[in-house]
């Protein structure tokens, strides 16, 4: 009886005990610059805004290939142009997300996830919330350093928002 | 690697500045602008002694920058202030730029009931301002309220109170004002209130705001209804609200001089520039917004290239009304996430 158990509990531990020798926790930064394209309803056209994001992920494990993450994120967008005397103005994303990362090959790699922000609109002292689906792209230069390629989908009111910007990652595994 | 990233940032450079890039920049449309301004000297209401300085001041430096755009204008007002040397009169007056002589009228006398009294003035005033022109989804309508406004549970309804004799008056309720002037105006209608209670008119927009207000006692037992630090939960309460409401992109802006529930002072309790104690609270941060030459109380043009926008003056009014006054008197916005700019020099 006693020997089944301990049989049982090993195997149980096994899987742990395997991911423990490989399992990293991995901090990353993510800084990257471009551009985002609002589709807001009652509009027949996109407006643009330059955007600034950094992404915090001091709450990342890597396990061989596979990486995951719950960041912190912030997104500032610049104002767009006038049109028709209606622009869009700065605005400021907090957020926090969670993300799946996979390493298909040497020197690249990819993380797929969602954010829940805050879209402060600071000239008008007032908010709205915003689920975004992402996908970030790394080409790893160095172990630490990536050029960073992230793509933004994102969903609030009436408005439907695409990002597409350029930038750099920094990690350590320790 | 490079040529691919490269490639990369020249597409990313496109994206950038395809989507408003040719996108054609259109003609001024013309701007009308309708100012209300009462005093209530010798009526049943406590005289005000500073509209009279908001309401010329508006009117003075508006035209200025009217003509300073090169805009064709058109300006309607009612004020009940005395002008030298003749009686107190409830005046309606209008001019224009194609007709810079004032044309007068006055209230029939043979109005009785309130709902009589609200439908001549609104369409007395707007159809002064409209004159004989058609408006177009371009153009641009400004209305400017300064004086006793009434708040939520007042017997006579919610809004601005309009003289028409001095002892006669009647309320002019915010939904009204909008149901007159938004149905039949085709453009954009910025709304800027100056009175009591004046953010009633803010209510349900499109975006969720981030003050908290609590209520506050002093020693004396007064209370009013202060602005506090914003709480994260309530942010995110309003944000939570706005975003799964029905309300939507209005072509209406308002912006009031306070909070539903505070009034608005006729002068900043803690002045900080010249001649403000002569000016309304709010409307003082208004005139500066615009450019009013705040020292010699005098119409000013402004810097070649310069324009307002809705959330601009908002902003400023909001971060230049001293921070003891704010607190009881905090200006209020409502807006669509488009920012509107109502005037381009």
């Amino acid at each position: 009886m006693k020997k089944g158990l301990l049989s049982a509990v090993l195997l149980i531990l096994l899987p742990f005990s395997i991911a423990a020798s490989t399992l990293a926790y991995s901090p990353y930064l993510n800084l990257a610059a471009g551009g985002n394209a609002a589709r807001l309803e009652n509009e027949d056209f996109f407006r643009s805004q330059a955007s600034l994001e950094a992404v915090i992920g001091l709450l990342g494990m890597r396990v061989g290939r596979h990486q995951i993450a719950l960041p912190v994120t912030l997104c500032y967008h610049t104002e767009s142009p006038k049109v028709n005397q209606l622009f869009l103005t700065e605005s400021l994303d907090i957020g926090v997300g969670i993300r799946y990362g996979y390493s298909p090959m040497q020197g690249y790699r990819f993380l797929l996830g969602a954010d829940f922000s805050y879209r402060y609109y600071t000239r008008m002292n007032a908010g709205l919330l915003l689920l975004s689906l992402v996908e970030e792209n790394f080409f790893d230069i160095s172990p630490v350093l990536s050029i960073l390629l992230p793509l933004k989908l994102s969903l609030t009111k009436g408005e439907l928002d695409f990002s597409l910007s350029l930038g750099i990652s920094l990690r350590y595994d320790f | 690697m490079k040529r691919k990233i490269t490639a990369i940032g020249i597409a990313i450079l496109l994206f950038l500045s395809s989507c408003d890039l040719f996108m054609q920049q259109q003609e001024k449309g013309r701007i009308y602008f309708i100012a209300v301004g009462l005093g209530y000297r010798n009526s049943v209401y406590n005289a005000l002694y500073n509209t009279i300085n908001d309401y010329n001041g508006m009117l003075e430096q508006m035209e200025c920058l009217f003509k300073q755009g090169g805009y064709e204008y058109y300006i309607s007002c009612y004020d009940d202030f005395e002008t030298a040397g003749q009686e107190r009169v409830y005046r309606f007056s209008a001019w224009s730029s194609t007709r810079p002589e004032a044309a007068c009228s006055y209230f029939p006398g043979t109005l009785e009931s309130e709902k009589e009294k609200q439908e001549y003035f609104l369409d007395t005033i707007y159809e002064n301002a409209i004159s004989d022109t058609d408006p177009s989804y371009d153009d641009t309508l400004i209305f400017y309220y300064t004086g006793h406004g009434r708040g939520i549970g007042d017997k006579k309804a919610e809004g601005p109170v309009i003289l028409d004799s001095p002892t006669e008056d009647f309320p002019l309720p915010y939904s009204i004002i909008n149901k007159k002037l938004s149905s039949r105006f085709p453009g954009r209608i910025l709304y800027i209130y100056d009175c009591c209670y004046s953010g009633l008119s803010t209510e349900d927009g499109e975006l969720g705001k981030t003050e908290s207000y609590k209520w506050h006692e002093d020693a004396y037992g007064n209370k009013d209804y202060h602005l506090q630090p914003p709480s994260v939960p309530e942010i995110i309460a309003n944000a939570w609200k706005a975003t799964f409401s029905a309300s939507e992109n209005k072509k209406d802006y308002v912006i009031s001089s306070s909070h539903k529930y505070q009034l608005s002072m006729e002068y900043d309790d803690r002045p900080s520039g010249p001649n403000q104690e002569r000016y309304g609270a709010f409307t003082y941060q208004v005139l500066r917004y615009l450019g009013y030459d705040m020292q010699k109380e005098k119409a000013m043009p402004v810097e070649q290239g310069s324009s307002f926008s809705v959330a601009g003056l908002y902003r400023y009014v909001y971060d230049n009304m001293s921070s003891s006054n704010r607190k009881h008197q905090t200006p209020n916005i409502l807006t669509s996430r488009l920012d509107f700019e109502f005037l381009d020099i």
